[in-house]
């Protein structure tokens, strides 16, 4: 077979530009015989990771560059060169106004080539220096690029030698002139380079066969050629490949009309669809044909191709030496303030520490807990990984010195060595989690450690860490966003230039599946019949589904990784280009799949809502009980977890503490971490959990696997009595008597291989994910090794025939259904420690829940659930309110002030005035000096913020339609006095203790109060909005939540309520069923609607958000009920009927 | 670019134009055939374009660029050849892949693009 390498490729990582994925590129080019392949995305290697990882596995060389633009030098800079225009010259009304250029990267030089290659692209991304622009935010990215000059410092080492070539193509500058057929400007452009930039330059010719004598005709390529020739550069031949296949070109055009956001038809299309990854014959063939179309003997073409053939193989990438492929690049010891072997010293503070965390454990326990240290040690150090984990442990060292909250969270809750190093607060000893599940035998990669943190303080962490390891050891992780079904549609009915209510249309009604299957779904689904239809008698509607598929799973753009943080060694940026990210900070091109195989060290660093408003939670407790904390909580006054100041150590509350479990016993779980949807609500309300152990087990079973599988039933059955627990086999007992006999955990199905098979943790943990896999090899080798384990002692066989086919059977049933126990740890921990601080606190609690707004429901739900709870809500008050919940003392109650930070329409500026200018004497004071709008100021007295300032000394207190009086005259005014900005230590300008509110008007109804709260707040504060059609829920005997529960079993009821949530989960039936949960102020009911009633229900399934649902009552468990729904009303409809009958 | 008229070709054994007839006109070919591509504006003509079809079809015209001269008029009805009509001009023929017929496409650049890269 011939042999020719493209070196000149985008992927589809070129977003907006290439259409095919590197490893459908790897395969085609080893396919037609290739030895080296090359990726050259556009701006950077965002696919070039997975490019070496396809070129690995097919055996052939990795070669990877970039396709850069090329800048105009700036106007100052010019002068000297060509471009200066001498009058009269080509070059006068011909300058350089951007291009583009490629530059690949030598191999075998020790990574030289790949640092000036990622360098160089960091640099192309970042302010350039004569601009001077440092202002932290992204540039657009047409301004992405390098200039002429830019390279030289980073190709080039020391010694002058090249680390790089530079593909100068026919957009080049070089190549630019040539079109334009001003080959001698083309020859000074050239030698410009050649001095900037010895031996690392090479012609590109590109011979698409456009138009003759356009960019990338044949006699573009010719004339390329030949001033290779002539000026003694070398020339390759390359295809400037986008796309796989010639069909993809189509796909090619959609993605220039969404690169330019214009419709196709409005702009310069590509030329043709000619740029697929040609075969070596086409390549051949078409450099035989730029040679006969050039003055050059025909050996011009020969020489051509092995120039390509020669760059190909100084390009290719060793991945030892060049990539240091998946070996680990972590901090230097001194960074992460260490002296000497990191294993001594991880040694020595875990060992330490061991007194610490467990200084109160039996001589046996520290024993045991001592030798599972040791192999933990022994593990970690076989990898070298003592120095990761001593990072991270630094890393949540200085988030705990910032006082934020952190948790570790999945499987590295298991690690005995990051309990001891405080990465974790989850005892793995006490919870039986294993250190094989985490760091197994088989790994090589560094294992993930995840920190949650508090959200809102997220940003603060990663500069924090930024500055303590230096911006050249860090990166942000970036991740690609991919099309999907409705952005497709999007950027297809862009492409075709179909108006926005047509896309609407079809955007708005497709999600939930690929888009690659959208012609497919539309005769399937139902709901799309509309669309169906549509398609069938608008053409231009059926090519947009062909376009759509067609976009499905491309990528769109990059952007920063919610939580993923990379840290390095002082070497980072020679091993990964970065550009800015939203937030400023540099993120790297490599995403999370490419963290293994480049070999960094990722720290996820989650923000987590749920730990902000815990950590505000905690804060209002210090600042409002002070030293009463412990007494007013109703927790022992000498707990030591509680300071003097009333500082909670919210770490190291009891784990068993009745009233927390009492209380999640009763299933008013809104706002307990992740047990509080409707689902869990049914869950807890069966499993009454006890203990710890249970929530673990409780957040384990809710998923759809074992929810579907339903190891629910068998658990509790033996957690109420009613059954005994089935230990398979009685070795068994003392790792599944937690889940009373049910294998729930991935780490009892590891023990259960280890146990029958003789074989050691990390096996057992082998074993299990090869079942997952459905490795047929497991049940055989398990058998044989079960069989012929024996007990040394008796000479007997410790598993019999039987209880292997028992056993056996179990686990192929349970293995897949697993969950690793130690995430279920790390996550049932904040679920606890919600629970208690609601529990204890609920003010402080729920002020921080508004806050934060961490949970799945509308705050408004958490206002009922205070007004349930016997927590007052203090109204808006512009002198009072701040920008969050803040919990105030009201004689001997505490209450919660609602916050302006949600009232709808305020600009930030508006916020900071009105805090910054508190207090106000009058609405005129407030008008002047916090300066409004006004309409703000009008929706502020409509929800009562002004009430106080309304107040005045021995005047009656003004109605609500006395503050709107007042509010109207101030509008009224054309222009208001000049205000000052904020400014708190300047004097009031005046006091307004003789502002006239007008009197007389009319009080506020109540129903008009909630109108206009819901309006402004998106909550009722007055009164539940339900409370409003009283009357009549009253005379149609409708049935609070709150008294269901005490209903017998089928009974039949109305329950009424606004919507909180609508769920459609997968049904193992196939058959769809709808959640709809109510809220009525005195709790949730949960309605189940089947079949029938969702066709009785019909519109109102999805729409309606005050209902009146029929149903019969069904007992779940000893706390739990639920409906399932006979019929369902829109309540706002009923009663314009009842009012009707009423008035008749 | 998309008014094209039908006329007759003449093909060499290797698949190229050399002879054509136009208004009544036999042009031949002076010099070698330049092969291209040409596109079209394919989401107008009201038709699919799913994936894995043959999209480079859809989207692309292949173009013969020709530079030929009248060799005769083909009927008495037509003119006779003047002087002026002997000279060289250049042409774009292409074939319709559905239809198989030819057609030629006068593109009013050519005589510009001819002087570029002379």
């Amino acid at each position: 077979m011939t042999r020719f390498t493209h070196l000149h490729v985008a992927s589809a990582f070129s977003a907006h530009y290439g259409t095919a994925r590197p490893e459908e590129l790897v395969e085609l080019a080893a396919a037609s015989g290739a030895e080296v392949a090359a990726i050259t995305d556009r701006d950077g290697l965002y696919g070039a990771i997975r490019h070496v990882r396809a070129c690995l596995a097919a055996g052939i060389a990795p070669v990877v560059g970039v396709d850069l633009a090329l800048l105009p030098e700036p106007s100052s800079a010019e002068s000297g060169s060509a471009e200066s225009g001498r009058p009269g010259s080509p070059a006068h009304d011909l300058s350089f106004s951007g291009g583009r250029v490629t530059v690949l990267a030598h191999g075998h030089n020790d990574g030289q080539g790949w640092a000036a290659l990622c360098r160089l692209i960091s640099a192309a991304h970042s302010p350039r220096r004569s601009t001077g622009a440092r202002g932290g935010l992204a540039r657009p990215s047409d301004e992405v690029g390098i200039t002429k000059k830019r390279p030289s410092s980073f190709l080039l080492d020391e010694n002058g030698r090249p680390l790089g070539t530079v593909l100068l193509g026919p957009d080049s500058d070089v190549g630019q002139a040539v079109a334009a057929g001003h080959l001698a400007l083309a020859r000074e452009r050239l030698n410009d380079w050649k001095k900037i930039l010895p031996g690392a330059i090479a012609i590109e010719a590109v011979c698409h066969l456009t138009e003759p004598g356009e960019k990338g005709s044949l006699r573009h390529a010719a004339r390329m050629l030949e001033l290779a020739e002539a000026t003694n550069v070398p020339a390759v031949l390359t295809n400037a490949a986008r796309y796989l296949q010639p069909d993809d070109a189509l796909t090619g055009d959609v993605l220039d009309s969404a690169d330019r956001l214009r419709p196709l038809g409005t702009f310069a299309p590509q030329p043709n669809g000619q740029a697929w990854l040609k075969s070596p014959e086409q390549m051949l063939e078409l450099a035989q044909m730029i040679a006969d179309h050039s003055s050059l003997p025909r050996s011009a073409a020969e020489r051509m191709l092995g120039q390509t053939e020669r760059l190909a193989d100084t390009c290719r990438l060793d991945k030892d030496a060049d990539l240091a492929w998946r070996k680990p690049k972590v901090p230097e010891n001194n960074i992460i303030g260490i002296a000497g072997d990191p294993a001594e010293v991880l040694w020595q503070r875990c060992t330490q520490a061991l007194g610490e965390r467990y200084g109160t454990a039996k001589t046996t326990e520290l024993d045991s807990l001592a030798k599972r240290l040791r192999d933990e040690l022994l593990t970690i150090n076989r990898f070298g990984f003592a120095s990761y984990f001593l990072t991270v442990a630094d890393v949540t060292d200085m988030i705990r010195d910032m006082g934020i909250r952190n948790q570790a969270r999945g499987s590295g809750a298991g690690s005995l060595v990051n309990y001891l190093l405080r990465i974790s607060n989850v005892d793995p000893a006490r919870h039986d989690l294993l250190f094989e599940r985490f760091l197994g035998a088989s790994r090589s990669t560094l294992p993930d450690i995840d920190v949650d943190v508090e959200s809102s303080r997220r940003h603060e962490i990663y500069r924090a860490i930024f500055d303590r390891y230096g911006s050249n050891r860090v990166s942000l992780l970036s991740m690609q966003n991919t099309y999907r079904a409705r952005g497709a549609a999007r950027d297809a009915g862009l492409a075709l230039g179909l108006d926005d209510a047509q896309i609407d249309l079809v955007a708005k009604n497709i999600w939930r599946f690929n888009a690659r299957d959208f012609r497919q779904v539309l005769a399937e689904k139902p709901e799309l019949r509309p669309i169906a239809e549509l398609v069938e008698s608008d053409a231009q509607i059926d090519l947009l589904v062909d376009l759509t598929e067609r976009l499905d799973r491309l990528p769109r753009h990059i952007s920063m990784h919610p939580c993923g943080v990379i840290l390095g060694n002082s070497n980072l940026m020679s091993y990964t280009p970065v550009q800015p990210s939203g937030m400023g900070l540099p993120m790297s091109q490599f995403d999370k799949d490419d963290i293994d195989d480049i070999g960094f060290l990722k720290l996820d660093v989650l923000g987590v809502r749920m730990q902000s408003s815990m950590a505000y939670a905690l804060s209002e407790i210090t600042r409002v009980h002070g030293k009463r904390a412990a007494l007013d909580g109703g927790i022992p006054v000498d707990a030591p977890y509680v300071n003097p100041a009333g500082e909670i150590e919210l770490d190291a509350i009891p784990l068993d503490d009745e009233e927390t479990f009492e209380a999640i016993r009763t299933t008013h779980t809104l706002g307990m971490f992740q047990i509080e949807s409707p689902g869990q609500r049914e869950l807890i309300g069966k499993m009454q959990p006890t203990e710890f152990e249970d929530l673990i087990a409780d957040i384990s079973l809710f998923r759809p696997g074992p929810m579907k599988g339903n190891m629910v039933a068998p658990f509790l059955d033996v957690k109420h009595g009613f059954t005994s627990p089935n230990y398979l086999h009685k070795r068994f007992r003392p790792f599944l008597e937690s889940t009373y006999g049910v294998i729930i955990y991935h780490e009892q199905v590891i023990r259960i291989f280890a146990d029958c098979m003789n074989v050691s943790l990390a096996d057992g943990d082998e074993l299990r994910r090869r079942i997952e896999k459905q490795d047929a090899d497991v049940e055989g080798q398990f058998r044989r090794k079960t069989a012929a384990n024996v007990d040394p002692g008796t000479g007997g066989r410790r598993f019999t025939d039987p209880d292997i086919e028992r056993i056996w059977l179990v686990l192929k049933g349970f293995g897949s259904f697993g969950f690793c126990k130690a995430h279920g740890a790390a996550f049932a921990l904040p679920t606890y420690q919600s629970a208690w601080l609601k529990t204890h606190y609920p003010a402080p609690f729920l002020a921080g829940l508004l806050t934060h707004d961490p949970g799945m429901y509308p705050r408004r739900l958490l206002l009922t659930e205070a007004r349930r709870m016997g927590v007052p809500i203090l109204p808006l008050d512009v002198n009072a309110s701040t920008d969050a919940y803040v919990v105030e003392k009201i004689a001997t109650e505490l209450g919660i002030r609602l916050s302006l930070a949600d009232v709808h329409g305020m600009s930030e500026a508006e916020l900071s005035r009105i805090l910054a200018n508190q207090p106000y004497e009058g609405i005129g004071d407030f008008y002047q000096r916090a300066a409004p709008s006004r309409s703000l100021l009008t929706r502020l007295g409509a929800v009562g913020a002004l009430d106080s300032l309304a107040v005045k000394k021995d005047a009656p207190t003004p109605t609500r339609g006395d503050v709107m009086a007042r509010v109207r005259e101030l509008i009224a005014i054309k222009k208001r006095p000049k205000t000052t900005e904020a400014n708190p230590d300047q004097p009031m300008l005046f006091t307004d203790d003789g502002e006239f509110i007008p009197t007389g008007n009319p009080e506020q109804s109540m129903a008009e109060r909630v109108r206009a709260e819901l309006d402004i707040l998106q909550m009722e504060v007055s009164e539940h909005v339900l409370e409003s059609y009283r009357p009549m829920l009253d005379e149609l005997g409708v049935t609070p939540a709150e008294e269901l529960l005490g209903l017998w079993n089928g009974s039949t009821v109305l329950v009424a309520g606004i919507r909180i949530a609508t769920q459609t989960p997968p049904m193992k039936s196939g058959k769809r069923v709808v959640f709809i949960s109510l809220d009525d102020g005195t709790g949730c009911s949960d309605s189940t609607f089947f079949e029938e009633a969702q066709n009785r229900a019909g519109p109102l399934l999805f729409g309606t958000r005050l209902m009146i649902i029929q149903g019969k009552t069904r007992r779940t468990g000893e706390r739990g009920v639920s409906l399932e729904a006979i019929n369902a009303w829109d309540l706002k409809a009923l009663w314009a009927n009842w009012q009707a009958t009423k008035v008749s | 670019m998309n008014d094209f008229e039908t006329i007759s070709v003449e093909l060499s054994a290797g698949g190229s134009p050399l002879r054509f007839r136009w208004h009544g006109v036999i042009y031949g070919v002076i010099s070698t055939p330049e092969l291209w591509f040409s596109r079209r504006n394919w989401w107008l003509f009201n038709g699919r374009a799913p994936r894995g079809a043959e999209g480079g079809e859809l989207l692309e015209m292949k173009m013969w660029r020709v530079s030929a001269v009248p060799l005769a008029a083909e009927s008495a009805v037509d003119r006779p050849l003047g002087p002026a009509d002997h000279a060289e001009d250049t042409f774009d023929l292409h074939q319709d892949p559905t239809t198989g017929e030819w057609q030629l496409g006068q593109n009013p650049r050519i005589a510009i693009d001819e002087r570029k890269l002379a």
